[in-house]
């Protein structure tokens, strides 16, 4: 989770000289109306990682396997959304791209793995 | 249960499960209480979560209130000139504001489509790396105070600074028939370098809004440099013409034809979106009364009374805008005291002017215009194909006439009927614009200057293929002339073929 945030903020797209982070990239894109309007919403929720990416982490020392995987997921999902939207974009992609889908994969392999933890401990149970 | 009986219970357990049940009769618990737990790290560890949690939150909000926005007119100025110098598109046009860039970025993406399938541009235009451009903005020193009061506008004077640009014409993602035509030229452009640094006598005003955080606007800037230059005074900005949109796009058509006729500038002006011609609404009143003048002394000059009886319309909604299409009109009214009916119903004009009456259709049209050697031309048939129409847009509820999208839709309209063979051969652009060919009587051109791949079918319709010219071998003389001729060679042709068109003629009588 930690790298995911990490990643987020390293530089993902270049437009001339200017180099922009994820939140730089999608509040810009946004205001331009470069993506579609339905995902104009959803893309604005990006400013958000930063604390469902600390939820997630609170929510694995409290032990709360739902909330943890679903956060973890949710993380995840967004990251590599994000990641194949400005893959398909024309803009020059930077360091933050690469670092980030890996990050978000393995974030979504880490929420899926806690969950099937939790879901064995409590047929055990 | 109690940990007597689960041995395997943890001390959290325990805990959790509280004290057993006090034997009958005692007040005090059966076992003694568990050791107090040492509360200061967990105490600490939620400080911290707490205040991580809160910073992430402040984090998200404070993006999503600020939005990238300038807090003040010299930031914005400050974002565009850094974002040119960085050749940052996307910068340029998040400093833009924002309804000019609704308005020109979907243009400017259509003709950068356009000239990609023409071949002009490079077909692989990578947004983040314009090669070949490199521009430097340095010393900047600006200034700015609000516009004639205004609070939503700003004018930033840029006092000084420094501008050095290098164009290198081989990394520029020119397409091919650019590079083909300069490779025929001969022309091997070296790097170009230019600095212009700008001194207190060059001094120039951009005008910011403010419309959620500030932005250069254009039109204003536009605007503002028109009132300078006129010497005119600063208008007041809260009396400018008040947007009045109409209830449908047909209606908005119809109101501006009506205000047209009327010569009633301000109802025009009025029908015009705002955003976009919020510059004009603002700055009307320095020229509305004397154009009113100007009216008002025609009128005392002349009588006239037109009036639009009926429009036929079919209007195209996408969203918010609709393109308008006129299919029929009729008009009545007088000018001078004589009356006069005029109508279209979509294939014939008809219109009756005093004693005289005229119908003309458009089928007769096209016929006598073959005879004159100017028919319907391909090119014209597929800028008809179009179906062009007057853009309109919705604003606030009405809908307004857009000028600046009509014009954008006429130019695109235009760019897209054109092919790369006709770039090549400027003389088959011109004949199937017009037509017939400017350039056939002494062209210059060659006698091939109908023969390319492109056929639109009307050398037969015009008996072209049947044509000799008589100038062609005068012609040669030009023709012959090599691209690199010196001035001598030039004109050594040149009276070769004055003398030669002379005899020619003089032989034709």
């Amino acid at each position: 989770m930690a790298a995911t945030t990490v990643a987020s903020f390293l530089p993902w797209a270049r437009s001339g000289a200017r180099l922009r982070n994820s939140y730089e990239l999608v509040g810009v894109v946004g205001r331009l109306d470069l993506v579609p309007a339905m995902l104009t919403g959803p893309s604005a929720a990006w400013y958000f990682l930063p604390l469902c990416a600390l939820l997630t982490c609170i929510s694995v020392f409290l032990r709360c396997t739902l909330c943890s995987t679903v956060l973890g997921l949710v993380v995840g999902g967004a990251t590599l959304g994000l990641v194949v939207a400005v893959l398909g974009s024309p803009l020059g992609i930077e360091l933050g791209v690469p670092v980030a889908a890996s990050t978000g994969l393995l974030s979504v392999v880490s929420a899926l793995m806690v969950g099937a933890q939790g879901r064995g401990s409590r047929r055990d149970r | 249960m109690t940990d007597e009986t689960n041995p395997w219970a943890r001390p959290d357990d325990v805990a959790r499960q509280g004290p057993a049940p006090a034997a009958p009769g005692t007040w005090l618990p059966a076992y003694p209480a568990p050791p107090q737990r040492r509360r200061g790290p967990a105490v600490v560890g939620v400080a911290i979560a707490s205040v991580l949690v809160l910073a992430a939150g402040a984090f998200a909000v404070s993006s999503l209130v600020a939005e990238g926005t300038a807090g003040s007119p010299e930031e914005a100025v400050e974002a565009m000139f850094t974002a040119i110098a960085d050749e940052d598109v996307l910068g340029v046009l998040d400093a833009m504001a924002p309804a000019e860039r609704e308005l020109y970025q979907p243009f400017i993406e259509d003709v950068v489509d356009e000239l990609q399938r023409l071949e002009v541009l490079a077909g692989a235009l990578d947004l983040g790396d314009i090669g070949g451009i490199e521009l430097d903005v340095s010393d900047l020193e600006l200034t700015s105070a609000p516009l004639g009061g205004s609070d939503r506008l700003a004018a930033v004077t840029v006092l000084a600074g420094t501008i050095t640009s290098t164009v290198d014409p081989d990394g520029v993602p020119l397409g091919s028939f650019v590079r083909d035509l300069m490779e025929e030229e001969g022309a091997a452009l070296e790097p170009i370098t230019a600095t212009e640094s700008l001194t207190a006598d060059d001094a120039f005003d951009l005008v910011v809004v403010d419309d959620g955080g500030w932005h250069v606007s254009l039109h204003y800037s536009i605007a503002e440099a028109a009132r300078q230059a006129a010497g005119a005074p600063v208008p007041d900005f809260s009396a400018g013409v008040v947007p009045d949109g109409a209830a449908s796009p047909e209606q908005a058509i119809q109101e501006l034809l009506q205000a047209a006729v009327d010569l009633d500038l301000r109802a025009v002006i009025a029908l015009l979106p705002p955003g976009e011609m919020s510059a004009l609404h603002d700055y009307a009143p320095l020229f509305l009364g004397e154009a009113d003048e100007a009216i008002e002394s025609l009128r005392g000059s002349s009588s006239f009374d037109i009036s639009i009886d009926r429009l036929d319309t079919e209007a195209t909604r996408d969203g918010s805008t609709a393109s308008v299409t006129i299919t029929g009109f009729a008009a009545s009214g007088s000018i001078d005291g004589e009356a006069f009916d005029a109508s279209f119903d979509g294939d014939c004009f008809s219109g009756v002017f005093g004693e005289e009456s005229e119908e003309l259709c458009l089928d007769e049209l096209e016929e006598e215009g073959m005879a004159m050697g100017m028919g319907r031309s391909a090119f014209a048939q597929e800028l008809v194909d179009a179906q062009l129409g007057v853009m309109t847009v919705e604003r606030e509820g009405g809908w307004y006439v857009s000028p600046t999208r009509s014009f954008q839709e006429v130019i695109l309209a235009l760019m897209r009927v054109v092919d790369r063979e006709d770039l090549e051969d400027p003389e088959q652009l011109l004949s199937s614009a017009f037509g017939f060919s400017p350039f056939l009587y002494g062209s210059g051109f060659g006698e091939d200057s109908f023969s390319t791949e492109k056929d639109f079918g009307f050398e037969e319709d015009f008996g072209f293929e049947e044509y000799e010219d008589p100038y062609a071998e005068c012609n040669a003389l030009l023709d012959d002339l090599p691209l690199d001729a010196t001035e001598e060679e030039y004109d050594a042709a040149s009276e070769a073929f004055n003398d030669c068109f002379n005899e020619v003629a003089g032989n034709e009588g």
